[in-house]
């Protein structure tokens, strides 16, 4: 494998022109390496790269630079009361090492199932910035995610940063990570949901589901049940419902399909009534 | 009996040199010269090999030896049978047997040349369920052994059928426990050098530096146990897995082939997939009782699932049968155990051996039986406990027993009757109790010299008033060496800080059969105290010649001989040996009590016995079953404690790693497949899921304990199972978990079930 440590950010595309796998944190590329699942013919080392490691505030939305380490995020004031579903899912990260480490950009770009930033990213309305030596691109997160572990990035590509919708006022939002234990443990289910509230009326409703399909994605079928609704526990249920019927888990060593299926219901109403204050019959 | 060491809290003897990184461990092991071995596994859980091609791999440059069936005799060993050879012979049993091995001139050279072995399988089908392996058509993992039975039993004790016949009521029960390992922190490792002459020496963290040498070395290699000298290194841990240790094996046979030092250290992932984990079981339980909840009977019936060779699962599986009906008077019993081979990973001993199986089924069952019976768990218990002076069903003599002590204690401190009377609404409390052996006697037969279960000591002053201890049984972790120290140092009145224990070796120390069975601390201990009694007499005589003062007028205080009339007439311990020239000595053998048992499994296999009771408070999440545990508390009666902090470290690891056991772990197998093969996907509770842990402890000073002192390793980690599911069968009004472990998704459809 082929080495290099990139100065600037120029540098490190020229480098990757024909293609390289980029190397932040290394919390997922160097055991993937040393396990034998991922062949890499050329590796960039863009750990240096100080200009990629922000988090800021520009034109009324969130910037994060594809270096942020998760454990900034727990130390960002913004973060935490612009983005508290991102806040919360990277306080159930890994546990302190790997979240001193591991970059926000490449949990993205693991584009593991269960990655457990992207659910908040998601209901965040999500952009990532992509640059090449060609030229720059402002990619959707939800076109991000392709398939298993495949993601919508040219090899010669870099993310330099994601960019989200601050919550703001109207924003109303909850997050839980189902898992089998306290710290470094994956996900079985990873739900997000952000209402943007018009009065009474929901003006907006993001609800994304992690670790229950090839992907995390949207639940749209379900966000439809409450756009524009004024909600009660009818809509809740339908959205539950349909939260369910979307998704298209596998059977693993940490659960099978059919129960992950199951709490993409419970946990989507549960979150739903946290986000909006309802009383729950039982706390999470 | 007042004592100036002896239950005082102490770090362990060597904390600092292993804090401060001091601590040679196998892998830091350096020998000069030294060649990487590295084995080639089996991928298929069950193939016919075919052929067996090591030419390429030998003729790689840098490569010293290739070690297959094509080059070693066929020489069969193991425990109970001798099913097991160093490499597969006809066939690979399971994912991880070993099928060849290299030593190379370094790590590179040995992949590669493992990556050069070329080795055509006919795959078989696999045998993964111990039900469907019983079957007449099943495939046979050991074709000689036909409905892949590795051993069986059935005995009846008491009036059993009278008993169930008479009873008021009558309850049955089954459950399932997981296939998890120890989890050691250490991966194994061992190192060999052969010598000119045909001997070999062998290091490595092993809990028997002795046994591995009779039950392993010897017959697998043609040699005679005394021919190898066997050392042991600092333990990173073991909890029962580094008792047979192949790869010691590995090292050995490839340095005697090359006539070279060989390093075997295996990766973590050979570790999970190729050592010996705690075996799963099948339990189907039934119990008869009297109205006001007097056991009047039980019948137990076991599948025990065996894995591809046999090793030490026989006895395993006797102890999941037996082990609980001593806990309680139980007037008549009815046990039938089948041991069935699988071409799974071959389960063995971990802390608990088998005990952490059957304490969570049975007392499982006593919650169900007591919810039935409409009595509260404790009292239902308490009613039934065994009691110093009994003679239980299956011959066993408690000489000491504080069980009753502890649930009490349990009971006050848990605010028990409060929060019993406000079960099911998600949050609950549950308890459960257990007996352990201190020692078992049926090892010394199978394992050992004799049926004496012996150890012995040797304790030796030197001239600076320095200390040291030799015994033959291991520390592995769990604080031996410091508790030999704290009740040499109490004996001879030197301070605790001149005592060194060096790790066993079989080159110089005397014998003893290793750490297993919780023996060490009341049989090693003994021997210890024995040696340690003669070392101080050796002393006093010597000091009573130079201080011209009888000896019994003399006594030890401080590190300095004192006359007890004249403390100002004095010498040091140190000066004492300088006067007489040489190192002054003492030795101490002792030799267990119990019984072999008979056939009938009838006896008693240890000199005492251990108790313990641990409760859990936990809240249940009752749409999702997510667990959290927010207590443990528990009363331990290790008949008396000799190093309090030793002690608690035993109690709160054995609570947080049952838990973990309990919650969490597993290398769930699917068709002869693990998955949880790294640290990743087999999940070990973290410091974020230790709950808080309140305890103590309640010494029934035991009549044959060295100052009173029974084992305590094991009972500190076989209730927590149950204790933890009872208190989930509280909080939820009736979800009982009969499978482990307990997954959210598990604890959910008991939730659904209780409901129907």
């Amino acid at each position: 494998m082929e080495f290099l440590r990139a100065a600037s950010v120029d540098e490190a595309l020229a480098a990757a022109r024909d293609g390289a796998a980029f190397v932040a944190g290394g919390t997922n590329l160097v055991p993937d390496v040393l396990f034998g699942r991922k062949k890499i013919a050329r590796a960039v080392d863009i750990s240096r790269l100080d200009e990629l490691r922000f988090i800021e505030e520009a034109d009324g939305k969130i910037r994060i630079g594809a270096l942020a380490s998760v454990t900034d995020l727990l130390e960002s004031e913004l973060i935490r009361t612009a983005a508290s579903p991102l806040y919360e899912s990277a306080l159930e990260f890994a546990g302190p090492l790997v979240r001193n480490r591991a970059s926000v950009a490449g949990n993205l770009m693991d584009a593991s199932p269960a990655a457990d930033l992207a659910p908040p990213l998601l209901v965040q309305d999500a952009v990532v910035e992509l640059a090449s030596a060609e030229g720059e691109r402002a990619l959707p997160l939800s076109e991000f995610f392709l398939d298993y572990r495949k993601t919508a990035v040219r090899p010669e590509e870099l993310m330099k940063a994601i960019v989200i919708e601050p919550l703001g006022q109207e924003g109303r939002c909850a997050y839980y990570k189902l898992q089998l234990r306290r710290a470094m443990a994956i996900a079985v289910v990873g739900v997000a949901v952000v209402l943007r509230m018009k009065g009474s009326v929901c003006a907006e409703a993001a609800i994304s589901l992690g670790a229950v399909a090839a992907v995390p994605y949207r639940a749209q079928a379900a966000e439809a049940c409450l756009c524009g609704k004024e909600i009660g526990v009818a809509e809740i249920e339908a959205a539950a419902e349909a939260a369910e019927d979307s998704a298209r888990p596998i059977d693993d060593v940490r659960a099978s399909a059919a129960y992950r299926k199951k709490m993409c219901g419970v946990l989507v109403r549960r979150l739903l009534k946290k986000a909006l204050g309802m009383p729950q019959p039982v706390a999470v | 009996m007042s004592t100036r060491v002896v239950g005082q809290p102490h770090p362990i003897i060597d904390a600092v040199e292993k804090v401060s990184g001091a601590t040679i461990f196998i892998n830091d092991l350096e020998l000069p010269g030294a060649l990487t071995g590295l084995a080639l596994r089996s991928p298929h859980p069950h193939a016919r090999i075919l052929n067996l091609d090591t030419s390429a791999a030998e003729r790689l440059a840098g490569v010293a030896v290739v070690l297959s069936k094509n080059n070693t005799p066929n020489a069969p060993f193991g425990i109970n049978h001798k099913d097991e050879a160093a490499f597969c012979r006809e066939k690979a049993r399971y994912v991880g047997d070993e099928v060849a091995a290299v030593a190379a001139a370094d790590e590179e050279t040995a992949r590669e040349a493992l990556s050069l072995i070329r080795v055509d399988y006919e795959v078989l089908p696999t045998v993964a369920d111990p039900f469907a392996a019983q079957e007449p058509n099943a495939p046979l993992v050991h074709d000689s052994v036909t409905g892949n039975i590795a051993n069986e039993f059935h005995i009846k004790r008491g009036e059993i059928d009278e008993a169930f016949d008479a009873a008021d009521a009558a309850f049955a029960d089954e459950f399932h426990t997981h296939l998890a390992h120890q989890a050691y922190i250490e991966p194994t490792g061992c190192a060999a050098q052969w010598h000119p002459g045909g001997k070999i020496s062998v290091w490595g963290c092993l809990q028997s530096v002795f046994l591995i040498r009779t039950f392993m070395l010897g017959p697998a290699m043609g040699m005679s146990p005394d021919d190898f000298r066997v050392t042991q290194t600092k333990p990173g841990g073991a909890f029962g897995g580094k008792l047979d240790v192949k790869a010691a094996l590995m090292a050995a046979m490839l340095s005697r082939a090359a006539e070279k030092p060989v390093r075997f250290m295996m990766s973590l992932e050979e570790d999970l997939i190729a050592m010996r984990p705690r075996m799963p079981v099948h339990i189907s339980l039934e119990s008869a009782w009297k109205r006001d909840g007097t056991l009047a009977g039980k019948r137990v019936r076991i599948v025990a699932e065996n894995g591809a060779y046999s090793s030490l699962s026989p006895a395993i599986m006797s102890s999941i049968a037996l082990r609980t009906d001593n806990l309680y008077k139980t007037p008549a019993a009815e046990i039938q155990g089948k041991l069935v081979y699988t071409n799974i990973i071959p389960s063995g001993q971990m802390r608990g051996f088998g005990n952490v199986q059957a304490t969570y089924a049975w007392e499982s069952h006593l919650d169900n039986v007591a919810d039935s019976l409409g009595l509260d768990p404790a009292e239902l218990r308490l009613k039934n406990y065994t009691e110093k002076g009994d003679v239980s069903l299956h011959g066993w003599k408690i000489a000491s027993c504080a069980v009753a002590d502890a649930t009490r204690y349990v009971v006050e401190e848990m605010d028990w009757k409060a929060k019993r009377a406000r079960g099911g609404k998600g949050r609950g409390v549950g308890l459960a109790s257990c007996i352990h052996v201190s020692g078992n006697k049926g090892f010394s037969v199978e394992l050992g010299p004799d049926d004496t279960d012996p150890s012995s000591g040797v304790v030796r002053v030197d001239e600076e008033g320095k200390v040291e201890i030799w015994s033959g049984e291991s520390d592995l972790g769990q604080g031996a060496t410091s508790v030999m120290a704290y009740i040499a140092s109490e004996v001879m009145g030197i301070p605790v800080e001149r005592f060194r224990v060096p790790p066993t070796d079989t080159g110089y120390m005397p014998f003893g059969m290793g750490a297993f069975a919780s023996r060490i601390t009341l049989i090693g201990g003994n021997a210890v105290k024995l040696a340690a009694e003669d070392a101080r007499r050796n002393l006093l005589d010597a000091a009573a010649e130079f201080m011209e003062i009888p000896a019994d007028e003399l006594e030890i205080v401080e590190g300095e001989v004192r006359a007890k009339a004249l403390p100002e007439r004095k010498m040091s311990v140190g000066e004492v040996v300088r006067r007489a020239g040489s190192v002054i000595e003492g030795n101490g053998k002792w030799l267990a009590g119990g019984d072999v048992l008979d056939k009938e499994k009838y006896g008693n296999p240890s000199t005492t016995y251990s108790f313990s009771t641990h409760g859990a408070e936990v809240e249940v999440d009752m749409e999702t079953g997510v667990v959290t545990i927010l207590g443990i508390c528990c009363g331990h009666d290790p008949g008396r404690v000799i190093n309090r902090l030793g002690a608690e470290g035993q109690v709160e690891g054995g609570a947080v790693q049952g838990m973990s056991f309990a919650m969490m772990e597993g290398l769930a197998p699917l068709e002869g497949h693990l998955r949880g093969k790294n640290f990743h996907d087999y999940l070990i509770a973290t410091s974020m899921d230790a709950p808080p842990i309140e305890h103590d402890f309640f010494e029934s000073m035991d009549p044959y304990g060295p100052y009173g002192a029974k084992g305590l390793a094991e009972v500190a980690i076989n209730p927590i199972t149950a204790a933890i599911c009872n208190a989930i069968y509280h909080a939820t009004g009736g979800a009982r978990i009969r499978t482990l472990p307990v997954s959210p998704e598990r604890v959910l459809e008991a939730i659904e079930e209780a409901r129907k």
